[in-house]
C-alpha cells in the first residue's frame, strides 16, 4: 500500500502537491531482515556470501522517508507520492498524525510498488522520480540489491534481487526528466556474482534498443566500488546521514533561491564522504555513465543552508582564553554566534552560509584581540583562524 | 564602473594541460563567473568593485579558496594547492591518486611484486620490454614514466607472491606515468597494492577522476572543454585517440548526438586498432533509433570484440550488453560473428573488475582471463621489480582514525570471525613488534611478548572503543601491559619503572589492570634516582621518546638529539650544521638516527611527529614560553622550518649548544621524576 498519495490523502504540508502538474514521486526501500540468510528463520541459502541480518536499513529508510514527507520542497514538482517498503515493516507517522505501516520489502511487493511509482513518474516529463534503497548489495557485472526473500529459490537465488544497472537503463523509457537513485548498500564484489554467465538479478523495468531519453538520472552510491557501507548498529547508516546533510549543504544561491541540483548534490556528497575517510584516496562514488548531466533542481531550501565551521585563534594556544564571536558582515549588529572563554578546543559549529566577521577578545592581558573576515560558503567545511597577538 | 580581477592558478605538476574549474561568488554567494584556469596562465575578469570569493576544486578533492576585495584598481588572486610529499609525485597528488597519509607498505608486501607490459597486434598478445625506468619511491608511492607507441592496445600486468595477477588497460597515449602504492582497501583483490596509470594530459586525467569521484559539476565543466576538442582530437591533424575516446564517451553519455556529427565514424576508421573507437561508433548508431543503423552497429560491436579488449570498462560493458541483446533479438539474423564475439568477451566479462574505469581483469595471460586469483613471482625477462626506498620513518597509523574497512574487520572479529582477526594481525604485526622491540633487550623477547599481546587482544577485542582512540593505540596499550608483566617476571626493576611511567602518563586506567597495581606499589617504594634512570634510558630508545615530548624549543631539541643521541660534539655541530634550516636538520637527524637503529622506525616516527609538525608553524605559534619568545622576537613570525641554527645563536655558538643540551636534559629528568 502506498504510504502517501497526494490524490488520495490531499496535501499534508504546504510543500505537498495540491493539483495537476509535475510532482515528485519517491520509492524508499529498507531491507534489514533477510529470511534466507543466517538468523533469518527461513531455509538458509546455499551460499550466504558472508552476509548477515542488518539493523541500520530500517532507521535509514525511516529517516529518509521522514525527510521526503516533511522537508522535501520543490515548488516546480511538489511531493506527489511515497512508497515505503521495509523488512520488517515499520510504523510511520504522517504529518497529519495518521500512522501507516510500511509494506514488506519482498520482491513481489517491491515490483508492485515499483510499477505504481513508474506509472506516476511516467505521467509528466516535469516529474522528479526518487529511488532509495538501503540493504545488502553485491557486485558482479551489475549491482544486485537483495530483497527480503533473497534466496527463496535455491537454484536461482538472485531471482529475488534487483538488477540496479538494467533497472536504471530501463528507466530511460520513463518520461520523468529528473530521476535520482540513492543506493545505500555495499558494493562488494563476490565470486558468486562474478561467475554468473548472465546478469542473474531482475530488472524492475527492462531496457530496450534505442530506449534513451534526455534525462538527468544520477546514481548516488554510499560507497566506492568494492567497498562496504557502514552504520552504527541500530542507528542510521552513514550515507543517509551524509545525504540529508548534503541536501542542505549542497545548495547554491540562484537568483535568491537556495536550490539543490543534481550536480551540486553530487559534489557535496563526494566532498563529505572524502572528509570522513582518512588514509584513503577520494572514494569513487559512481561510474561515469551514472553521473548527473543537467543540474536539475530536486529541492529548494527556505533560506541559506547551515555549513560546518571550525574556528580558532592563531596562535592556537590563545583559543582557550578567547571569547569568540561571529557577526554577519552586513548588516552590522549583534553577534550571530558566540562562545565564551575558557574553552580549550577549536570552536566547531554549524553556521548559516554568508559573509562574516569573526572577533576574538580576551579578559586577561596575555593576548590582544583580533578580527578576521571570512566566508561560510556551502558545502564547506570551513576552517579559519583569527590572528591575535 | 567595472574593475579587473586577475585570477591565476599555480601548481607544480609535471604534465600538460593542467587546469582547474573555478567560480567567483559575490557576497550573496551567487556565482557571478565560472572560468577554466590553466596553470600559470592568468585570466582577467571584469567585475563590479566589491568583495568576492574565488574557489576551485582540484581532481583530488582539495578545495582552494581565496577572498578578494576589488576596488577601483585591478586586483590579483592566486590559487595554489598543497604541495605533494615529493615533487616527482606532483601529477598523482594533483589527481588525488595518493592516499591522504602514506599507506602502510612494507618491504615484505612489495617483495616479489613485478610489472610487465603486453601489447596486442593483429589480435595477438605479446610481452613487451619495459618502456621506461623501474618505478622507484617510498611509502607515498613508486612512480615511473613510460613511452609507448600509439598504434595498439597496451596492458600493464601486475603480480607477485601476495599480489593477485591482474591486467590493467593502458590509456592510448604516448607518455604515461605509473604509480604503485599501498592500500588498505579491497586487499583480497589487490594484495594491498593499488596501481594507477595516468597520461601526462592533466585535463583528460582530471575528467576521468572527477567522473569517478562524483564531482559532477567539475566533471561537467571539464567535459565540455574536452568535448569541444573531441572533433579535433579525432581529426587527421591531431590524432589523439585518448582525447577522442574520452570526449565522445562524454558526449554520448549525455546523448548529445548533434555535437558528435560524423566524427565517431571517422574515429573508428582512423583508429582501427582501438576497440573503443568501434564501440563508440556503435553507440552513436544505436542511439539514432534508425533500424538501418542496427546492422552497422552490430558489425562495429563484433569488430570491437575481435580486435583486442576495450580500454574502458564502460566500453566492455556496452559491447557485452549489446551483443547479448542481439543474440536474444528474434529480428537479428544470427551469425557466427556474434557467437564468436560473445564467446571472446564472455571470458573477459567473467574475470574483469567492473569497478575500475579502465578495463582490469584477472588471469595469467591477456588471452586467457580467469575469474580466479593467481599469485606468484615472474621469471619473465621483461618483468621489472619496483623499488621501495624508505627515505623517512614509516608513518604510523596511530595518528589516523581507524578506517572504515578496518572497522569492518574489527566488527567481524568481535563476532568471532577468525579470518578477520588474522587480517588485522597481518596489518599490525610489524608495528606491534617494533613497539615492543624498543622496550625490551632482544628481538626474541619482543616476539614472545608480541605473542602474549595478540592473545590478550583477541580476548579483549570487544573492549575496543573507537571513540577513545584508534586500533593502533589499543594494540600498544595491551602490548605495554604485556611488556610490563614480562619485565616483572624477570625482576627487571628499571625497565618496569620506565614502562610503568610511560603507561601511567598515557593511560592512567592501566593502573587498574590485573597485576599492574602490584607493580605500581613496588615502583613507588623503590623511588629510583632520576639520574640512574637517565643512564638506563640511554640503553633503550625511551630517551628519544621522552625527550621529544618535553616542551623544549625545536632548535634545542634538535641540538640535544645530535649531541646526546648521536654523540656529536658541539664543535662539529656548529661547524657543519649552523647554516642548515631546521626542517633539513630535523630530516638529517631522523635519517642519521635510523641509520644507527633501523629497527626503531615506528618509534622514531611516533617520537618525532610533534617536532616535524612544528616545522610548518611559526615560532610564535609553536612555542608558548615567554622567555624564548622574547629572546627570539625577530623570528616570531617566521616558519620554524625555514630558520637556521645560526639564527638562534646569542654569543659563543658552542657555548649556546652546550647550554641547550643541558636545558633539555633538565627537562627530561624533570619529566621522568614527575611520572614516577
Amino acid at each position: 500500500m502506498t504510504l502517501y498519495d497526494a490524490e488520495r490523502d490531499g496535501a499534508l504540508t504546504p510543500r505537498h502537491a495540491t493539483g495537476p502538474g509535475p510532482k515528485t514521486h519517491a520509492i524508499i526501500i529498507g531491507v534489514g531482515h533477510y529470511l534466507h540468510l543466517p538468523g533469518g528463520g527461513g531455509d538458509p541459502v546455499k551460499d550466504s556470501m558472508d552476509l548477515e541480518q542488518l539493523t541500520s536499513p530500517l532507521e535509514s529508510a525511516r529517516a529518509f522517508a521522514k525527510w521526503v514527507v516533511e522537508e522535501l520542497n520543490n515548488p516546480r514538482a511538489p511531493l506527489g507520492s511515497v512508497e515505503l517498503l521495509t523488512s520488517p515493516p515499520i510504523d510511520f507517522t504522517l504529518p497529519n498524525g495518521v500512522s501507516q505501516q510500511s509494506s514488506r520489502a519482498t520482491m513481489s511487493e517491491i515490483q508492485m510498488a515499483f510499477d505504481r511509482w513508474y506509472e506516476r513518474s511516467n505521467s509528466d516529463a516535469g516529474n522528479v522520480a526518487i529511488f532509495y534503497f538501503c540493504g545488502h548489495g553485491v557486485m558482479g557485472r551489475n549491482l544486485a540489491l537483495l530483497a527480503e526473500d533473497y534466496g527463496v529459490r535455491p537454484l536461482a537465488p538472485f531471482q529475488t534481487a534487483i538488477d540496479l544497472d538494467v533497472t536504471w537503463q530501463g528507466m530511460g523509457r520513463c518520461k520523468a526528466e529528473t530521476q535520482c537513485f540513492f543506493i545505500d548498500s555495499c558494493r562488494q564484489a563476490t565470486w558468486v556474482m562474478q561467475k554468473q554467465l548472465t546478469n542473474p538479478a531482475i530488472a524492475l523495468v527492462s531496457s530496450e534498443f534505442g530506449g534513451w531519453s534526455d534525462r538527468d538520472a544520477p546514481c548516488y552510491m554510499a560507497t566506492g566500488p568494492g567497498g562496504s557501507a557502514y552504520g552504527m548498529s541500530g542507528g542510521i547508516t552513514l550515507f543517509p546521514r551524509v545525504l540529508l546533510e548534503c541536501l542542505k549543504r549542497g545548495a547554491r544561491n540562484v537568483d535568491g533561491h537556495w536550490v539543490v541540483t543534481t550536480l551540486r548534490l553530487s559534489e557535496a556528497i563526494s566532498l563529505a564522504m572524502k572528509e570522513l575517510r582518512e588514509n584513503s584516496e577520494r572514494p569513487r562514488q559512481m561510474g561515469a555513465g551514472y553521473a548527473p548531466t543537467k543540474g536539475n533542481t530536486i529541492h529548494e531550501l527556505l533560506g541559506p543552508p547551515e555549513v560546518p565551521v571550525s574556528l580558532c585563534c592563531r596562535p592556537e594556544a590563545a583559543t582557550e582564553h578567547a571569547k569568540l564571536e561571529m557577526f554577519f558582515s552586513s548588516p552590522p549588529g549583534k553577534p550571530r554566534y558566540s562562545r565564551e572563554a575558557p574553552a580549550p578546543h577549536r570552536w566547531e559549529l554549524w553556521a548559516l552560509a554568508g559573509h562574516y566577521i569573526a572577533r576574538a577578545t580576551f579578559m586577561n592581558k596575555k593576548f590582544r584581540g583580533g578580527k578576521h573576515n571570512f566566508w561560510v560558503d556551502p558545502p564547506g567545511p570551513i576552517n579559519e583562524n583569527i590572528p591575535v597577538r | 564602473m567595472m574593475s579587473t580581477l586577475q585570477v591565476k592558478f599555480e601548481q607544480n605538476v609535471r604534465a600538460e594541460n593542467v587546469q582547474v574549474v573555478a567560480e567567483v561568488l559575490n557576497t550573496r554567494l551567487e556565482q557571478v563567473k565560472q572560468i577554466v584556469l590553466w596553470a600559470d596562465r592568468p585570466v582577467y575578469l571584469d567585475l563590479e568593485p566589491g568583495e568576492y570569493l574565488v574557489r576551485a576544486q582540484l581532481p583530488s578533492g582539495e578545495v582552494l579558496r581565496k577572498t578578494v576585495k576589488l576596488g577601483a584598481k585591478p586586483s590579483k588572486v592566486i590559487l595554489s594547492g598543497t604541495r605533494p610529499p615529493h615533487e616527482v609525485l606532483g601529477l598523482q597528488h594533483f589527481l588525488g591518486h595518493l592516499a591522504t597519509v602514506a599507506a602502510p607498505i612494507s618491504p615484505e608486501t612489495l617483495e616479489g611484486t613485478w610489472l610487465r607490459l603486453w601489447s596486442c597486434v593483429e589480435g595477438q598478445w605479446k610481452p613487451e620490454p619495459w618502456r621506461g625506468l623501474v618505478p622507484v619511491g617510498d611509502e607515498w608511492g613508486m612512480v615511473a614514466r613510460l613511452t609507448l607507441t600509439v598504434d595498439r592496445v597496451w596492458l600493464l600486468q601486475v603480480g607477485g607472491e601476495r599480489v593477485p595477477h591482474r591486467f590493467i588497460a593502458v590509456p592510448p597515449a604516448g607518455q604515461l606515468e605509473v604509480l604503485l602504492r599501498g592500500t588498505t582497501r579491497n586487499t583480497n583483490w589487490n594484495g594491498g597494492i593499488t596501481v594507477r596509470v595516468a597520461t601526462l594530459d592533466a585535463e583528460l586525467e582530471a575528467l576521468v577522476q572527477y567522473q569517478a569521484s562524483g564531482a559532477a559539476e567539475s566533471a561537467s565543466a571539464v567535459g565540455e572543454e574536452v568535448a569541444k576538442r573531441a572533433e579535433e582530437y579525432a581529426s587527421d591533424k591531431l590524432r589523439n585517440p585518448y582525447g577522442s575516446a574520452l570526449g565522445f564517451y562524454y558526449l554520448l553519455s549525455r546523448q548529445d548526438l548533434k555535437r558528435v556529427h560524423e566524427w565517431p565514424r571517422n574515429f573508428a576508421n582512423w583508429t582501427p586498432w582501438l576497440p573503443d573507437a568501434a564501440i563508440i561508433y556503435a553507440m552513436q548508431l544505436l542511439m539514432s533509433k534508425d533500424p538501418e543503423n542496427r546492422s552497422t552497429a552490430k558489425d562495429m560491436l563484433i569488430r570491437g570484440a575481435d580486435l583486442a579488449i576495450p580500454v574502458y570498462t564502460r566500453g566492455l560493458r556496452y559491447v557485452w550488453d549489446q551483443l547479448c541483446s542481439y543474440k536474444l533479438d528474434p529480428n537479428t539474423p544470427q551469425n557466427e560473428g556474434i557467437d564468436r564475439a560473445l564467446q571472446r568477451i564472455e571470458a573477459y566479462a567473467a574475470a574483469v573488475d567492473w569497478n575500475e574505469p579502465r578495463t582490469t581483469f584477472f588471469g595469467e595471460t591477456p588471452d586467457a582471463p580467469q575469474p580466479v586469483l593467481i599469485f606468484g613471482t615472474s621469471d619473465a625477462p621483461e618483468a621489472v621489480y619496483p623499488q621501495l626506498q624508505l627515505r623517512g620513518p614509516r608513518v604510523s597509523t596511530a595518528t589516523v582514525p581507524t578506517g572504515a574497512s578496518e572497522m569492518a574487520l574489527l566488527e567481524e572479529a568481535v563476532r568471532g570471525r577468525q579470518p578477520s582477526f588474522d587480517q588485522l594481525h597481518s596489518l599490525y604485526e610489524r608495528e606491534v613488534l617494533g613497539y615492543l622491540r624498543a622496550r625490551c633487550p632482544r628481538t626474541e623477547d619482543a616476539q614472545d611478548i608480541a605473542q602474549e599481546t595478540w592473545v590478550e587482544v583477541l580476548r579483549r577485542i570487544d573492549q575496543f572503543n573507537p571513540a577513545r582512540g584508534n586500533f593502533s593505540a589499543f594494540l600498544k596499550y595491551w602490548a605495554g601491559i604485556a611488556a610490563l608483566r614480562w619485565h616483572r617476571k624477570r625482576k627487571n626493576t628499571f625497565e618496569q619503572t620506565l614502562l610503568f611511567s610511560e603507561l601511567a602518563s598515557r593511560c592512567p586506567e592501566a593502573l587498574k589492570e590485573e597485576g599492574i597495581e602490584a607493580i605500581a606499589s613496588s615502583v613507588r617504594e623503590a623511588r629510583p634516582d632520576p639520574e640512574q634512570m637517565f643512564a638506563s634510558f640511554e640503553r633503550y630508545s625511551s630517551l628519544l621518546r621522552i625527550t621529544f615530548k618535553t616542551p623544549s624549543p625545536p632548535h634545542q631539541l634538535l641540538v640535544f638529539g645530535f649531541c646526546k643521541l648521536l654523540d656529536w660534539k658541539p664543535q662539529r655541530l656548529v661547524k657543519e650544521m649552523s647554516d642548515m634550516v631546521l626542517a633539513e636538520l630535523e630530516d638529517r637527524f631522523e635519517r642519521a638516527y635510523l641509520n644507527e637503529v633501523p629497527e626503531e622506525r615506528n618509534l622514531v616516527n611516533e617520537a618525532m611527529r610533534g617536532l616535524r609538525a612544528s616545522m610548518g608553524r611559526t615560532l610564535a605559534g609553536a612555542v608558548t614560553d615567554p622567555a624564548t619568545l622574547s629572546t627570539y622576537k625577530e623570528l616570531a613570525s617566521q616558519p620554524i622550518g625555514g630558520t637556521r641554527l645560526r639564527d638562534y645563536y646569542r654569543g659563543d655558538p658552542e657555548q649556546n649548544v652546550s647550554h641547550w643540551v643541558y636545558a633539555v636534559r633538565r627537562r627530561v629528568l624533570s619529566a621522568v621524576s614527575a611520572q614516577v
